[in-house]
């Protein structure tokens, strides 16, 4: 940390990770899972997030904050309970809270009129000791000592602001068996290794010693309870134990810390603690372990009344987590593109290598081609080891989506339950900040369209909640990212008296329901008949599903009438590489993605079948398929290829739609870099992306979705042609 | 193995005193019941607690005889392998059964 602004820049990452903690907390409780571990553990964030704001003299976020955690508190201590209506007061705390971080983050100041409401029904929860107008003076003399932990790294500062948590008391409990010896390994040493960790008392159990006739020299009598007064972290110190855990019986829990009483005795009962104070708290707690056992146990037996008031076993679970979540390193993200870049290149270089080798002519079974053969191994190792490094939960981007339920719920006057799965799947990061615009679109969608209103549901036998699910998981190879809701289905007729009137269908045009369905994505569409403050901001689902592309996705929509609707988002794991066949056309190398492909054949005469006009199916299993020609698609010939003389590549899109797509030869199943065309060239239809090849020569990575509904969609406007001529 | 030479029920403990010195430091010890002993470990360079448990083990057969067992110039390795261990071989002091670490 070399300057303030570094140390700021942290703390607002560490702001991001504590609203996340805080907010999922709270959503657990709503949904009845929280426990008073949860209660600790959110008010340990905005405690946090009160501290470190306190640091960078942002009083207006220490005000709000102050005031919430007070609240907080009440409901830890059993004094609040909390009810619904106390939890909807809290969630909105907690976006409120959020803003004031974002705009503290901007140098903005956020209106009055965005806390004034909610510091006063917070307030109310907490009574009259809680005079608003009394919260100033009292955030001001709080953070009075906030300067002293500057000049070190955040999570310190804020540690000492919390109070003097760096020295954490730990119990450990320690029982080697006999094989812990005979395996060469040895107390003192393990004892001596802990010693440099911190303060220890050692009182050893010899309760199990035999007499000397009885006593077997090579088994194992003793057992220790060591007390470890330590800024180590839990898994330091079972770090320790690593050579010797399955020898021996372990066990280490964390005590309450005396600071950690005397920290929320500060801000729990004295309305005005100081600098002063906090500092000689922090000495006396130290020296008092250190020193003086007879303190120390005074302060235990304090503990332990303390613990049943507040229970703070909660609080000891909750600093026992964050000692598992410090095990982590914040890294810039471009030193892990670059290093995503360097993979991608590893890959390029490696098929140029097998390239070189094929050209070699090298007999099979020859070691260049085995060792070949694990570089290959080894480079999509070291791929999907780089990958995971960018690898994120949706949990974060789920978070941001109940308040996105929340608002739209207000703002549309309807209940609304959310029900979120799956939020620990991982997606690459940028696929994952990608996500939040389009599907904070279908959130709205969900809520404003889809669900009806609480008096229609009860008329059609409908909870009057509605409930709005959001579930994320990984079905071969991809995510698939869904939002659902129990409203009430697509108005299909609606949807078609719309789009005919939009000029998007002809009046005559035969369409299933999942062409129906699918209109909503056709640019222009809209079905609102008055724009609402929520969706009607002039975003269709069109410019959702591009977005969606964008990343790699695609998008599908399911729809029962009376049921609800469901929109899908199929994601690749990775923007980066991708399994890919590649083929040749019209003397053209492409690669076709693999996740579209469901079979490649050799098709006979009698499977193919004409259509008039040029249009040709192809008979698979009985099922009829349209046949695309590659070559013509990709304006690479006009005459159409003979597909009797080309392979059939029988794919498929993520909504269903098949299709038959000829090209000339397959050459090669391999991993491809994907790089953007947008970013380099600029969108080309029908084309994904491009990648290098092991000769180095440039190929286009096939968009089937938009091959097929290109030739989906030329079809129909010849055949609507031909019956308006016809 | 001799770990120790005995001078008219005293041990002087040697230098290294491993998992493999337990065995032949309990036969040692046996040796000795029933004599009041002294154990010299001024030699000892290195120590673990599988013979820490024979001493305790001694300092507890002894006591039970009602013979006098001690242990004297201790060694700085002994004296810090003890302190690391929590152990407390002073014969009086398990009699008194006072804590002692």
């Amino acid at each position: 940390m070399d300057s303030m602004a570094d140390i700021k820049q942290t703390f607002f990452q560490e702001c991001d990770d504590l609203l996340g903690e805080l907010e999922s907390g709270l959503l657990d409780m709503e949904s009845g899972e929280g426990d008073s571990e949860t209660v600790a553990a959110i008010f340990r964030a905005v405690h946090s997030i009160k501290g470190g704001a306190g640091a960078f003299g942002l009083d207006k976020l220490v005000a709000f904050a102050h005031i919430f955690e007070t609240t907080l508190d009440e409901v830890r201590a059993d004094r609040l309970e909390a009810t619904p209506d106390v939890l909807s007061v809290l969630l909105r705390s907690s976006d409120v809270l959020a803003d004031l971080v974002g705009a503290a983050q901007k140098d903005e100041e956020l209106g009055e009129e965005r806390t004034a409401g909610l510091v006063g029904e917070l307030s109310a929860f907490v009574g009259a000791s809680a005079d608003a107008s009394e919260e100033p003076a009292a955030v001001g003399e709080d953070i009075a000592f906030a300067p002293l932990g500057m000049d070190f790294d955040l999570d310190d500062a804020i540690g000492d602001l919390d109070g003097p948590e760096d020295t954490q008391c730990y119990t450990i409990k320690f029982r080697p068996q006999p094989e812990l010896y005979a395996n060469g390994n040895e107390t003192v040493l393990l004892m001596r290794n802990l010693a440099d960790l911190g303060e220890m008392q050692v009182a050893c159990d010899e309760s199990k010693i035999p007499t000397l006739d009885e006593l077997d020299p090579e088994g194992a009598y003793l057992a220790w309870t060591i007390t470890m007064h330590t800024s180590h972290s839990e898994s330091e110190l079972l770090e320790v134990f690593e050579f010797v855990e399955g020898d021996c019986e372990l066990e280490i829990s964390l005590d309450e810390a005396p600071s950690d009483t005397t920290e929320s005795d500060l801000v729990d009962n004295e309305a005005t603690p100081t600098g002063e104070e906090v500092a000689t708290t922090d000495v006396e707690g130290a020296s008092a372990s250190a020193e003086d056992e007879v303190a120390n146990k005074d302060n235990v037996v304090q503990l332990a009344e303390q613990k049943d008031k507040q229970k703070p076993a909660a609080a000891a679970k909750a600093s026992t987590e964050k000692d598992t979540s410090d095990a982590t390193i914040r890294v810039n993200l471009g030193r892990i593109d670059r290093l995503v870049n360097l993979v991608g290149e590893l890959v390029i270089n490696q098929a140029m290598l097998t390239q070189g080798v094929i050209d070699a002519g090298l007999e099979r079974g020859d070691s260049v081609e085995s060792g070949l053969e694990e570089l290959k191994q080894l480079t999509r190792e070291i791929q999907e080891s780089v990958m995971a490094i960018r690898a994120q939960p949706v949990k974060a981007l789920f978070q941001r989506m109940s308040r996105i339920v929340r608002e739209a719920a207000r703002a549309t006057k309807k209940s609304v339950h959310l029900v979120m799965e799956g939020e620990m799947t991982e997606v690459d990061k940028t696929v994952v900040e990608r996500l939040a615009d389009p599907l904070t679109h279908m959130i709205r969608n969900a809520v404003d369209h889809g669900l009806e209103t609480a008096e229609e549901r009860i008329a059609n036998g409908k909870p009057a909640e509605g409930t709005v699910s959001l579930t994320a998981a990984h079905r071969s190879g991809r995510v698939v990212i869904e939002v659902s809701d129990d409203g009430a289905g697509i108005n299909r007729e609606r949807v078609k008296k719309i789009a005919l009137e939009k000029g998007l269908i002809s009046p005559d045009e035969q369409l299933s329901d999942s062409e129906v369905d699918n209109l909503l994505f056709m640019p222009g569409f809209s079905t609102v008949d008055k724009v609402s403050n929520l969706s009607g901001r002039g975003v269709g689902m069109d410019v959702v599903k591009r977005a969606i592309q964008a990343v790699g996705g695609k998008i599908s929509i399911s729809s029962k009438p009376g049921k609800g609707s469901t929109f899908s988002i199929s994601l690749p794991l990775t923007l980066a590489i991708l399994d890919g066949m590649v083929v040749e056309v019209a003397d053209q190398t492409l690669v076709v993605p693999l996740t579209a492909i469901v079979e490649t054949l050799k098709p006979t005469p009698s499977d193919i079948h004409e259509l008039g006009a040029g249009a040709k199916v192809i008979s698979i299993r009985g099922e009829f398929i349209p046949v695309i020609d590659a070559g013509r698609s990709m304006g690479y010939r006009n005459e159409p290829v003979d597909p009797l003389h080309g392979v059939v590549l029988s794919v498929e899109t993520e909504d269903g739609a098949r299709a038959a797509v000829i090209v000339d030869t397959i050459q090669d199943q391999r991993q491809v870099v994907i790089k953007s065309l947008e970013e380099n060239f600029g969108h080309v239809a029908s084309v994904a992306a491009a990648t290098i090849l092991g000769d180095g020569r440039i190929a286009l990575i096939l968009d089937v979705d938009s091959i097929i509904a290109r030739e989906g969609s030329a079809r129909l406007f010849h055949e609507t042609n031909l019956a308006a001529t016809g | 193995m001799p770990n120790s030479k005995k001078e008219d029920g005293r041990i002087v403990l040697t230098s290294v005193l491993d998992l493999r010195a337990a065995a032949p430091l309990t036969d040692e010890l046996l040796g000795l019941r029933g004599e009041n002993v002294v154990i010299d470990a001024s030699k000892v360079e290195r120590i673990g607690a599988p013979c820490f448990q024979v001493l305790l083990s001694a300092v507890k057969t002894w006591a039970v005889a009602g013979h006098t067992i001690a242990i004297f110039d201790e060694s700085s390795a002994f004296s810090e392998a003890a302190t690391h261990l929590g152990v407390c071989l002073s014969q009086s002091d398990k009699n008194e059964s006072e804590p002692c670490h």
